[in-house]
């Protein structure tokens, strides 16, 4: 009696250990729902890209199982962090990250996750940015504004996001490349800044094509500089910030996807396979093509790379510009 | 002219059976999620995206605004029958609401409720119709300055909601506004008051913290006395439970009131339909005759603030519709729909796809008229639930708001700050401490303190930009004038008393 | 503040007023709280105005503290530390002013009855037992707590039938349940049991 009590749990741990040491060789494949963590409210950029390519992926039959996008705002993108940190272990939980997921624990204490912390998948998109300003002014290219700028030393200004934020980022450098000076007014969302840019109480933004774009045809924007390596395809009389003499480091907005801190390689494999899939198909092309963005794959090494690379001129950026680097 | 006729194309649109029908399902589903409190439009609209892909794209955003503006019907069940908020921008609502239910004139509330949401809403569609582009130019002259002043006379409401003491008022919204301060600041990236809590950057939930106040307030009051406090009083017949004629001719100025303040905030990007309410609240109240009967349970206090919340749907869609750009959160979702169609939302929209802008019009007009029949007969429905003994209710109330607050972030910190405010909410009870002055420095805190900062950062430090420019130092003067209101009346009470004495 | 000491000279004696606001448990728990004369209600008001006042100053203090380390000016414009450190000044202010508003107040400015703080035990029972059920949302579940909650509600606070109680909360968590996450999809906390 005694030796068949001990013998029945044994049996039946080793087999089920053997059982799941053979699914843990074997190919990742979800079996439930996927989580899809994303560090803005329901409207927010992150959220409708997440919600486009979960819709995307299931149109292709890329992924088998549904994907729910996951809402956690609050402190930027801690609180996205957070959790996706907390998920460790987790199989069925991604992130979708942008590039404030590896500024923002550079200047806050509390933000106590970074992105080396968790486990990178794979990036997708770009954005690219343009500055603007509105089709009346009298700056028609950037020399216009710098000259404009140095005459009324900061009396000019610029809306955008925190000073954390690329737009304040990419004046500071361009302040600094050229001497010119001019001022920096936040507004918390995309909307404010552009009417603040129409109704002229601003002079100029940085801003994505895509939001540019139908003010451009209208005629109400004019957009004199491109901050990216080329010309962009749908402004191809547009020079590049490059083009007209102001050299500086192109901070990108990178988007893409970020797994739970050690995930398990068959894993990382898996949905590394998923959107090497995705980034092919003629739907995701579409789709980069309605939004402006730029396709940005990377994967692996070179993005661990991109990721660190990224950190450190971030902080050196940051310092420069006066923020408090607690990181 | 131009007007009508498009118009007339729009309604051939609308009446389609196929976008008649969405449009019934988009309202139905808005005025459910609008009564439940933390769930909300905007996620409600998000989830449903991937599936309006199979849509036209007319019927789409017919849906989608549906929801939109059906939350904003649907807002002022809770916050009348039980004093929970169900939208933010009802929060006002609960003010004279539920003091109405609790004198067992709830059906009275929940029904000025709906006739006044159908008149600001129609308002709202009629000025989107008509003055869109003109009103979405004038909005683009709206700088900080005149956002500064605009927060400045929301706060010269708490003149209006100062009750007895002004004291006491004045140190709730003190404590408001610094409740705004919590989080990030936007300019410096600095932390304030977080204590160290990393879910406390984003500041505190507007839900967590009134629903905690308001309902979970008046649950722990409530529960003082054992067997409940004397519980609300149900009117008999089915004629006592919807507004009376009289009701309806005490309400004109408010159903005025309420769609235009409504429709003009919710024009102006930034600005919230929670703003747009207190404002209209304390408007009505500047106007009345009896202002101090408000938040005993008058009912122009209900229908000016419901007005405004929906006027304000309307006006939300002037700057998104015109111009490409969205105002709030919810509107943001709408663009992002917009765009996912392959629409490309900005000034030309309207011009180049005519059908879709005056479609979604001439729809708004027949949702609104849906709306009203749906929730005019279910006035009588949802005030039964008051019949529920206390028992029931209570842990009800206390279920609901867990859970609301709960459904916003997937948050138990969220609940933790329910709880807490509840605590708050309860001891101002006690205290005499108006809850409403506190709610209102919560909501414009961050507005006020943002645009003073904008205002002279775009100055360069010079603080007469404020009052120098046309519209904010209009705004400015109306404040002022609010604020010296209670110090004139009382020189006047002293000099009839002078009078009196010598006469 | 002229008509106040006025006031104050010819109703009332410093003495016995200082008497009956340190001395509350004569006038909270007179069990004929509606018998009570103007006088004691305006205690009962002041005491509660004096120590929220004294709270509000303290909480005033802790800003301005918090708000000094913070910049006050930044490049152009009010820094992060501008708004809160004025808002400290003006909790203090206001606070102050309450205070000394308590301690001198004029019998004639009694419009209404204060609030009797006899149940407030209740009430705080109440509270806590909320905040047991949010600590428990997250190991046992909401539909667990929930039910906890409610017995505790109706059994020990309002002394009905234990029998009475569970029934209660069990409809309305399953009521809850069948609408929130059945019909709307909305997750709650649950348990390693589901629900």
């Amino acid at each position: 009696m005694k030796l068949r009590t001990i013998l029945l749990p044994i049996t039946v741990a080793t087999v089920v250990a053997i059982s799941a040491d053979f699914a843990w060789s074997q190919e990742f494949k979800p079996s439930k729902q996927i989580e899809a963590v994303v560090h803005t409210g329901p409207g927010g950029g992150s959220d409708l890209l997440a919600r486009a390519i979960a819709e995307l992926l299931q149109k292709e039959k890329l992924i088998s199982q549904r994907m729910q996008v996951v809402n956690k705002p609050g402190g930027g993108p801690a609180v996205a962090m957070s959790y996706l940190a907390e998920k460790k272990g987790e199989t069925h939980t991604i992130g979708f990250f942008t590039g404030v997921w590896v500024t923002n624990p550079l200047t806050t204490v509390e933000a106590t996750v970074t992105v080396k912390d968790l486990t990178p998948i794979v990036r997708l998109v770009l954005e690219p940015a343009v500055i603007a300003v509105k089709a009346d002014s009298p700056y028609k290219n950037m020399k216009d504004f710098i000259d404009a700028a140095k005459k009324n030393p900061k009396q000019l200004a610029q809306s955008g996001g925190t000073i954390t934020s690329r737009d304040n980022l990419m004046r500071l450098l361009i302040q600094k490349a050229t001497g010119a000076q001019w001022n920096f007014i936040s507004f918390p969302s995309g909307g404010e800044r552009l009417s603040n840019l129409l109704g002229g109480h601003v002079q100029m933004m940085v801003i994505e094509p895509q939001e540019a774009g139908e003010q451009i045809r209208a005629g109400n924007l004019r957009v004199i500089a491109a901050l990216t390596e080329k010309r962009l395809a749908a402004l191809p009389n547009v020079p590049t910030i490059k083009e007209q003499g102001i050299d500086i480091p192109l901070i990108p907005q990178a988007r893409g996807v970020l797994a739970p801190p050690a995930a398990p390689r068959e894993v990382v494999q898996y949905w590394e396979g998923v959107f090497e899939r995705f980034e092919k198909t003629a739907t995701w092309k579409q789709y980069l093509e309605q939004n402006q963005f730029e396709d940005g794959f990377l994967k692996g090494p070179p993005l661990s790379k991109f990721f660190d690379e990224l950190t450190v001129q971030m902080r050196e950026i940051l310092k420069e510009a006066g923020a408090k680097v607690v990181r | 002219m131009d007007a009508l006729g498009n118009l007339l194309l729009g309604f051939s649109v609308a009446l389609s059976p196929i976008n008649l029908f969405w449009c019934l399902v988009g309202v139905i589903l808005g005025t459910v999620v609008g009564v439940l409190p933390g769930l909300g439009p905007a996620a409600t609209i998000a989830m449903l995206l991937p599936l309006t892909l199979k849509m036209d794209h007319t019927t789409a955003i017919i849906a989608l605004a549906g929801i939109f503006y059906g939350a904003r019907y649907g807002g002022s069940t809770t916050s009348i029958l039980l004093n929970i908020p169900g939208e933010s921008s009802s929060v006002v609502t609960c003010l004279d609401g539920y003091q109405m239910a609790r004198q067992g004139r709830a059906g009275a509330a929940l029904g000025i409720s709906a006739i006044a949401s159908f008149i600001a809403g129609t308002v709202g569609v009629l000025g989107l119709m008509l003055i869109a582009p003109p009103l979405a130019r004038f909005a683009l002259r709206f700088a900080p300055p005149e956002y500064f002043a605009l927060m400045v006379l929301g706060l010269a409401m708490v003149v209006f909601l100062a009750g007895d003491s002004m004291v006491k008022a004045l140190l709730a919204m003190l404590v408001g506004l610094w409740i705004a301060t919590i989080g990030t600041d936007l300019f410096s990236a600095e932390s304030r008051f977080t204590f160290s809590q990393m879910k406390l950057l984003g500041g505190v939930d507007f839900i967590a913290a009134t629903v905690g106040i308001f309902a979970i307030g008046e649950v722990l009051v409530n529960l003082e006395e054992r067997g409940g406090a004397e519980i609300f009083k149900l009117a008999k017949g089915l004629r006592n439970l919807l507004p009376t004629l009289q009701d309806l001719k005490d309400c004109r100025i408010a159903f005025l009131n309420g769609s235009v303040i409504g429709f003009f905030i919710g024009a102006l990007p930034g600005a919230g339909a929670t703003v747009a309410s207190f404002l209209s609240y304390g408007l009505e109240k500047a106007v009345s005759r009896h202002p101090e009967k408000f938040g005993t349970g008058v009912i122009e206090g209900v229908a000016a603030p419901e007005g405004a919340n929906n006027a304000d749907a309307g006006g939300a869609l002037v700057p998104l519709l015109t111009l490409g750009i969205p105002g709030g959160n919810t509107t943001a979702i709408l663009l992002g729909g917009l765009i996912l169609w392959g629409y490309k939302p900005g000034p030309l929209l309207i011009q180049e796809h005519p059908e879709l802008f005056w479609g979604l019009v001439a729809s708004m007009y027949i949702g609104n008229v849906l709306l009203l029949v749906l929730n005019l007969p279910l006035v009588p429905l949802f005030a039964q639930i008051l019949r529920l003994p206390y028992y029931v209710l209570y842990p009800l109330i206390m279920g609901i708001s867990i859970v609301g607050v709960y459904s916003v972030n997937n948050s138990l910190f969220d609940v933790w700050m329910m709880g807490l405010f509840g605590l708050l909410g309860y001891l101002m009870r006690k205290l005499d401490f108006p809850a409403a002055a506190l709610i209102l420095g919560m909501v414009l805190g961050d507005g006020l303190e943002r645009a003073l900062r904008q205002s002279l950062m775009m100055s360069q430090g010079d603080i007469t930009i404020l009052a120098m420019r046309p519209i904010s130092g209009t705004l400015l003067l109306i404040a002022v004038t609010i604020l010296c209101l209670p110090a004139i009346r009382k020189v006047r009470s002293w000099r009839v008393e002078a009078v009196e004495r010598e006469g | 503040m002229h008509l106040s000491w006025r006031a104050l000279k010819t109703t009332q004696r410093p003495a016995r007023w200082l008497a009956k606001l340190a001395n509350p448990l004569e006038t909270i728990s007179n069990p004929n709280y509606s018998q009570l004369s103007q006088r004691e209600h305006l205690v009962i008001r002041d005491k509660g105005n004096l120590i929220s006042g004294a709270c509000l100053v303290a909480f005033g203090i802790y800003v301005i503290s918090v708000a000094a380390k913070l910049p006050y000016l930044a490049d152009i414009g009010p820094g992060p530390g501008f708004f809160p450190l004025w808002l400290g000044i003006g909790l203090v202010l206001f606070a102050a002013y309450l205070m000394f508003g308590s301690v001198i107040s004029s019998a004639a400015k009694a419009k209404s009855e204060s609030h009797s703080w006899k149940g407030s035990g209740r009430a705080l029972a109440g509270w806590c037992a909320m905040m047991v059920a949010i600590a428990l949302l997250g190991s046992i579940g909401f539909s667990l707590s929930f039910v906890i909650l409610t017995v505790f509600l109706v059994v020990a606070l309002d002394r009905r039938p234990a029998l009475l109680a569970v029934g209660v909360g069990i409809g309305l968590a399953a009521a809850f349940y069948l609408i929130f996450v059945v019909a709307l999809d909305v997750s709650l906390p649950k348990a390693i049991w589901g629900f």
